[in-house]
């Protein structure tokens, strides 16, 4: 347990940049998730964590040790592996103690604290097994016994649960959370599935291009956030971005027809360009509303209702409408914003409101 | 054959594959079956030494090769001849893949290189090294000389083994090296990793994560080496030492050509090509019958 900083981290392989300096400050048995899409460097963060590349420049601190220099086994970290990196010839057991034996523990102590997360993961009828006996799943809990018996000062998590089947994914995500909420031991999880990181993490770092777009509590990000990136990233289906303008008294008239008036106008910006953000679920029917729109397509859900629909110039939309809705291919509906509208610039792509 | 299984054959009739297999099947049945029946045929047979007649001897060449002293010699000599080739060709290859492996830049420059002693015949191996150390001519046998080792191999049949040993293993390094090297790649980067978040350093982590994961490739070369150093080298032995001097590097498939080729001892070669066959017939099984079983990954 400990509380890790990342101070400006960057990594180049001569004049491609993949990391421009990301900082992040994790508190003590936090759990952050970086997340982003493919490419976007956040491996590469998480193995610069672990010792496994070199950052360019920048410093790492684990607890109170600077471990910029160290190597990982100095670290005092473990890692849970994509692929889980289960040593195939070694039995579950001995998959679970070999970073134990390597540190010279006696050979009772080991026992017991392979035994000990083998009860925690419903590990103990395998620890025989070889690692190819096993279902993904349990392959899955082994990886996380290897990285809990070690009591490491942080988790690592490369991805874990991409190689999963959809619902057993579900399952494991719980049960990490769990697990890293029981242990309380620090950690950073990496992911490309949005899901996956709100659901899991205390705090989201949104990465893209090698730069940290924002960090925050999943709900802010939802609710208020930074850039058109994390806007369109978080939240699904995808927050509806409309091209538009300020006017004189401050609202916003889009390229579409329709002026929306924000409830705290935007001072001294008129003519200036932006993209107007809502999100599917923060719409409603009303006769007259907002958005006139054509329904392409209709997914009913049961619980809600998901809308694709185009508005008058042909603009994609996109809503999501509570309960089961009578709606067709073909209808035509007006929907108003129930919510507070997200406004970005244009050019930048930062948040104007 | 279950319908099931009929159903994915991929052939209507029975002729059409036959017709495929025919000549692979004619070349197997003339250039090994037929001169394999014929070895069993001619091992139980004495004949004279004009070629004239024979006569139908049982075991008796058998066990009068068992009470030679010069063929246990031989097969002693031919048990540490294959050790020392296995031994040596399978050490250095495993050392050159593990460096291959780690070179990032420049790889397949020394890949190819290395591959290249392969395609060289095992005569033209020996008579290349043979050049290289040659008491007279050879520029290693040179040096050896001016350092005043006694050094000649035409002589000294310690010598002379050393030689033939040393040209065969160079030979067969190169195909260990492509086994080595693919087993190497195929060991994921990410279990590498984990090793050394558990704390294993270099060495650690060939010895307890590499090793074990290399093992059914290099028990398969080992097989494939001993059968090598049995039977392939008679090239190298010929071209370079024709088993001399007094006979200190004849092995036994080198025997079975100067028992039955040049001293026209048919019944005895060709007991002694059986006995071969059956060593081979045993390596090839112990191959098959736990190699394919013993894979991890």
């Amino acid at each position: 347990m400990a509380q890790v900083t990342l101070d400006t981290i960057r990594k180049s392989f001569g004049d491609t940049h993949i990391l421009h300096g990301i900082s992040c400050a994790i508190r003590d048995g936090e759990f952050i998730v970086v997340v982003g899409p493919s490419g976007c460097g956040k491996s590469t963060l998480l193995r610069i964590v672990a010792g496994l590349e070199t950052a360019t420049s920048g410093s790492i601190t684990i607890g109170d040790r600077d471990v910029t220099k160290l190597e990982p086994k100095d670290r005092d970290i473990a890692m849970v592996f994509q692929n889980y990196a289960l040593y195939p010839h070694m039995s579950v057991a001995d998959n679970m103690a070999y970073g134990l034996k390597n540190r010279g523990m006696p050979k009772a102590e080991i026992d017991i604290r392979v035994k000990q997360a083998a009860d925690i993961l419903q590990l103990g009828p395998y620890l025989a097994r070889k690692p190819k006996q096993l279902s993904g799943g349990q392959r899955q809990r082994v990886a996380m016994g290897r990285a809990i018996v070690r009591e490491p000062k942080l988790f690592l998590f490369d991805e874990p649960l991409s190689n999963l089947d959809a619902k057993l994914r579900v399952q494991m995500r719980v049960e990490i959370k769990k697990l890293q909420q029981r242990l309380g031991v620090t950690a950073l999880y990496v992911t490309h599935d949005q899901v996956e990181a709100m659901t899991m993490a205390d705090r989201l770092i949104v990465l893209k291009d090698g730069q940290a777009e924002q960090i925050g509590a999943p709900l802010e990000l939802y609710a208020r956030p930074e850039t058109i990136f994390v806007a369109g990233f978080i939240g699904s289906p995808a927050m509806n971005l409309l091209p538009g303008e300020i006017t004189e008294g401050g609202a916003v008239r889009l390229t579409c027809g329709p002026t929306l008036e924000l409830i705290e106008p935007i001072p001294n910006s008129a003519g200036r360009k932006v993209l107007l953000g809502v999100r599917p679920e923060h719409l409603s029917v009303r006769p007259g509303g907002t958005f006139a729109l054509t329904v392409d397509l209709v997914e009913a859900l049961g619980a809600d209702t998901l809308v694709y629909a185009t508005l008058a110039d042909g603009t994609a939309f996109t809503a999501r409408l509570d309960g089961a809705q009578v709606v067709a291919r073909g209808d035509n509906l007006a929907l108003s914003p129930t919510q507070a509208l997200h406004v970005f610039d244009a050019e930048t792509g930062k948040r104007v409101n | 054959m279950t319908p099931a299984s009929s159903a994915k054959a991929p052939f209507q009739n029975k002729l059409l594959p036959l017709m495929l297999l025919l000549p692979q099947l004619l070349i197997t049945l003339v250039f090994f079956y037929w001169p394999s029946v014929q070895a069993v045929q001619q091992s139980l047979y004495i004949e004279d030494p004009f070629g004239l007649s024979s006569e139908f001897a049982g075991l008796a060449n058998f066990t009068a090769l068992f009470k030679d002293a010069r063929y246990v010699d031989a097969f002693l000599r031919s048990l540490f001849f294959s050790a020392a080739v296995a031994g040596i060709s399978l050490s250095l290859s495993l050392l050159l893949a593990v460096c291959a492996d780690r070179v990032v830049r420049g790889a397949t420059a020394y890949k190819t290189l290395l591959l290249l002693p392969y395609a060289i015949a095992p005569a033209l191996a020996g008579i290349t090294w043979m050049f290289v150390v040659h008491p007279s001519i050879g520029i290693v046998g040179r040096a050896f000389i001016a350092m005043g080792i006694e050094w000649n191999y035409l002589l000294n049949g310690n010598q002379a083994m050393g030689l033939v040993i040393f040209a065969a293993a160079w030979k067969q390094i190169s195909y260990n090296f492509i086994f080595f090297l693919a087993g190497l790649q195929s060991i994921p980067q990410s279990l590498m990793e984990a090793a050394a978040i558990d704390g294993a350093g270099p060495a650690k982590r060939f010895r307890d994560i590499v090793f074990p994961l290399l093992s059914p490739t290099a028990f398969f070369l080992l097989v494939v080496n001993i059968v090598y150093a049995f039977f392939e080298t008679f090239g190298v032995i010929h071209a370079v030492t024709s088993g001399g001097p007094s006979k200190s590097t004849e092995i036994l498939v080198y025997k079975v050509y100067s028992d039955g080729v040049v001293g026209l001892d048919i019944g005895g070669s060709a007991a002694q090509s059986v006995i071969l066959m059956v060593i081979v017939i045993a390596l090839t099984f112990v191959q098959f019958r736990y190699v394919e079983r013993k894979v991890h990954y």
